[in-house]
């Protein structure tokens, strides 16, 4: 009898030391990331999507491909359309909230987020309504690598569990390099498959590998992640 | 007594004692639940990481949803990353992990038998949990349907399938008992 009411005493005393400490850890959540973080999860999509919409249109303001009215409208719709859903995946899959029970599918979003941008450059070129010259994009990886960092950048914001899920910075990266190839469609007027593999879908390449980096660096220190 | 329902809703609204309440509803539960497949530290730190998950997702509540589901399915989530990242068994029953000195002195799991404990870590995770539930919390087949995300026909069989091949490993490998 005695026994059991130090028990429970002991019990009561560790939830008090616990709630304590998740007090504290609440308390600590404070600023803009943690007002954006704890919005509802459609809205954190919403934010992601309109971001990303408004850096295509910044694109397409300021470096449209010349070529744009004179490219075939169904050879862009079939990309922008592959495109977009894979993305739309792809950010729910990782502003997926906790108590959701895991999507088994994780692994074949990745898969689809990292092929498309290849699949997409082994196509034969598009006839245009028109010549143009690519001569002036030279600068595509940079492009990419700006346009991938910011859906990175926005996606680590807004993410409420960067602890590392399996798939996590893979995912992250192999996003950012989906959308480095979308804005590329609107920037580049190239596309031969030589330029789409080294200059755009590398551009993914990139990015993954460093999202593969952080994580491995994660790994080693066994620590939390650094993206 | 408030329903968890009651109490989330409270907290939404500002209420910080609602948030407290919870956590004593629930953390016993969850430490007693985690402790079967992680040792003492890695299940508090579960525990925290859950109601910190419970209180950053709290706008994606929608009002009137089971709450006990929602805490459940943020802990298992968690607990499976730790099993992953310390690279673990999934239910891993070392000495030094049954040795650890209990959060709850009357953790049921200490209780019982290595070979017990052995037996159901070789089921099948889904089949583990269930178990776990059922037979170790003693709770209802309804309760434990809840809690796991399934229809209560899904626990039943995978309740039935655990139990069978548990009578299997008890009847191919004889015990001492302990």
């Amino acid at each position: 009898m005695a026994a059991d009411d130090a028990d429970d005493g002991e019990q009561d005393r560790d939830t008090e030391r616990l709630l304590a400490a998740v007090r504290a850890r609440i308390a600590a959540e404070r600023g803009p990331a943690a007002w954006l973080r704890s919005r509802p999860t459609p809205q954190r999509v919403g934010l992601i999507v309109h971001a990303l919409t408004v850096a295509v249109l910044l694109t397409i303001w300021f470096g449209a491909r010349p070529d744009l009215a004179a490219y075939p409208m169904h050879r862009m719709a079939l990309a922008l359309g592959s495109y977009a859903v894979c993305l739309l995946l792809a950010i729910d899959q990782l502003l997926r909230p906790l108590h959701v029970r895991r999507d088994r599918a994780a692994g074949l979003v990745l898969g689809a987020t990292i092929a498309l941008p290849w699949a997409l450059a082994l196509l034969p070129a598009a006839v245009r309504t028109r010549a143009v010259s690519g001569a002036g994009h030279d600068d595509c990886v940079l492009v990419g690598l700006v346009a991938g960092g910011l859906l990175m950048l926005l996606l680590r914001v807004l993410d409420r569990d960067t602890g590392g899920r399996r798939l996590r910075l893979p995912l992250m990266g192999a996003a950012a390099g989906l959308f480095a190839n979308l804005v590329l469609m609107f920037h580049c007027p190239i596309d031969r498959t030589p330029h789409l593999l080294a200059a755009h879908a590398t551009s993914g390449l990139v990015l993954t590998l460093l999202a593969l980096a952080a994580m491995s660096a994660r790994a080693l220190r066994g620590g939390p992640e650094s993206l | 007594m408030r329903a968890d329902e009651e109490l989330m809703a409270a907290y939404l609204a500002g209420d910080i004692a609602a948030f407290d309440e919870l956590f004593r509803r629930y953390a016993g539960l969850l430490l007693r639940t985690l402790r079967r497949s992680l040792g003492r530290d890695d299940a508090c730190d579960v525990v925290q990481q859950t109601f910190l998950q419970l209180h950053r997702s709290r706008h994606d509540y929608r009002p009137g949803a089971a709450v006990r589901p929602w805490i459940f399915t943020i802990a298992l989530n968690l607990q499976r990353r730790h099993l992953r990242d310390a690279r673990r068994r999934p239910l891993p029953l070392d000495d030094e992990a049954a040795a650890a000195p209990a959060v709850a002195a009357r953790d049921i799991t200490d209780d019982l038998p290595r070979y017990v404990r052995g037996a159901v870590a070789r089921l099948p995770r889904e089949q583990q949990r269930v178990i776990a539930l059922h037979w170790f919390d003693g709770l209802p087949f309804q309760r434990v349907a809840e809690t796991v995300g399934a229809s209560l026909g899904a626990v039943k069989v995978r309740a039935h399938r655990g139990y069978l091949a548990l009578r299997k490993i008890f009847e191919k490998e004889p015990h001492d008992g302990r």
